[in-house]
């Protein structure tokens, strides 16, 4: 039996898909928050690309959905772009991890606390943010403008942090290679905060045309 | 009482906005010239965030504005991708500013003025590509500013190469490469954004020629 409901996309597993695929981008923030507590220790890339492996599948997974799928309540081509912008936290997560095992010498007496932080804020937000759309018919717009403000304000702390710490590394005080190391390490970190406001805005952006 | 005009849509207010934003693109880049130009003065940093705070206003008001609005002058796709592309300039360089406040007293004997004169160009030429929007149809004048976009962008990889040269001689300070190579990629970057920027506007021409 041809089920109608499903027909008509009211079942919409697209809302799964990207609350799933939020997780899993805040699943790997969490592991590489670990790490970051724990400088002194060589991280196992493989944690990483599980994570965004796992991610990947999730989108491929929405990419499927958006082609067999009839109707779902939100644009086929917002779903898509949601879906791309949220596999870039993993992505760029794993990124992080290369950079970190191949410098980790460097970064073994490294205090991480304050890009823990705010990983973790940014990704929380993202996955509220996710979570929003599932009810977006009954009218989220001040919801999600409250908390995209939020992960505005992050992201300005995290670009105020990384100018601090380039004032450090330019100082003057730290060997040339070590600046040259921690310099793109601390630029990555800031990408996947950039990266969580990218995927605020666009959920922003989705919940506005739906208002 | 309904407006069938705003029902229909304002193309002046889409033009106007994208133009303001092109100008302020160009405000950005000034601000810049007169910073670098005039050493003895700390980087201006209030005005970089204003020129960028402003370009951040108005792609706000053209996004809210393309949903609101039942007929507009261009697609939206179009109209969203150009005011994004536009944003991108002031950005890019107000994130120099932050970096060259943070190292303006190491950098006093550091030419960049090769790199001024091209992204000078690069806004000016997009800004009159963004206003060429609104007279339409002109596709082979779009097209010669593309071209001429282009050259510019193309001169801006030859002087980064050539300003990059310095650092791979000995005895070059291995701090001063990396801080430089950073800096000198970010001016870059302004271009390459106006590139893409003028990109946009071509295509959009093309489009509805």
């Amino acid at each position: 039996m041809i089920s109608l409901q499903k027909f008509f996309g009211k079942d919409d597993k697209f809302f799964d898909l990207l609350e799933a695929s939020a997780e899993e981008a805040r699943h790997s923030v969490q592991v590489l928050t670990k790490i970051l507590s724990n400088p002194g220790q060589t991280p196992r890339l493989e944690d990483f690309h599980a994570s965004k492996e796992a991610d990947k599948k999730i989108t491929d997974q929405i990419n499927l959905a958006i082609v067999t799928t009839f109707v779902s309540q939100l644009e086929k081509d917002d779903i898509e772009v949601l879906s791309a912008a949220l596999y870039k936290i993993p992505k760029t997560v794993e990124k992080i991890a290369e950079r970190f095992i191949i410098s980790a010498p460097m970064v073994k007496d490294i205090v991480f606390t304050k890009h823990i932080a705010l990983l973790d804020a940014a990704t929380q937000r993202v996955v509220e943010l996710v979570k929003l759309l599932r009810n977006i018919s009954a009218g989220q717009l001040d919801a999600a403008k409250q908390i995209n403000g939020k992960l505005q304000q992050i992201e300005a702390e995290a670009d105020q942090l990384i100018l601090e710490i380039l004032k450090d590394l330019y100082s003057g005080r730290h060997d040339a290679t070590k600046v040259m190391a921690m310099k793109d390490l601390y630029e990555l970190l800031e990408k996947v905060i950039d990266r969580c406001r990218d995927t605020g805005n666009i959920v922003t952006h989705i919940v506005l045309k739906n208002s | 009482m309904i407006s069938f005009q705003r029902l229909l849509g304002r193309e002046d207010e889409f033009f106007g906005l994208l133009e303001a934003s092109a100008q302020q693109a160009c405000h950005a880049v000034d601000v810049l010239k007169t910073v670098l130009s005039r050493r003895e003065l700390m980087p201006m940093m209030q005005e970089f965030a204003d020129a960028r705070s402003k370009e951040k206003r108005i792609t706000e008001e053209i996004s809210e504005r393309l949903i609101t609005t039942f007929v507009t002058p261009m697609e939206r796709e179009d109209i969203e991708a150009l005011a994004e592309a536009l944003y991108k300039i002031p950005k890019i360089v107000e994130k120099f500013a932050q970096r060259y406040s943070i190292v303006a007293g190491q950098m006093q004997d550091v030419d960049f003025s090769k790199q001024i004169v091209l992204m000078e160009r690069a806004v000016n030429l997009v800004l009159k590509m963004v206003q060429a929007l609104r007279v339409g149809r002109d596709l082979g004048g779009v097209k010669a500013l593309q071209i001429e976009l282009q050259t510019a962008e193309s001169e801006a990889d030859d002087v980064l190469l050539e300003m990059e040269r310095a650092f791979y001689q000995p005895g070059f300070p291995a701090l001063k490469a990396v801080i430089l190579k950073d800096l000198f990629s970010l001016n870059e970057k302004v271009v390459d954004r106006c590139r893409d920027a003028g990109n946009v506007v071509s295509n959009v021409l093309l489009k509805n020629s």
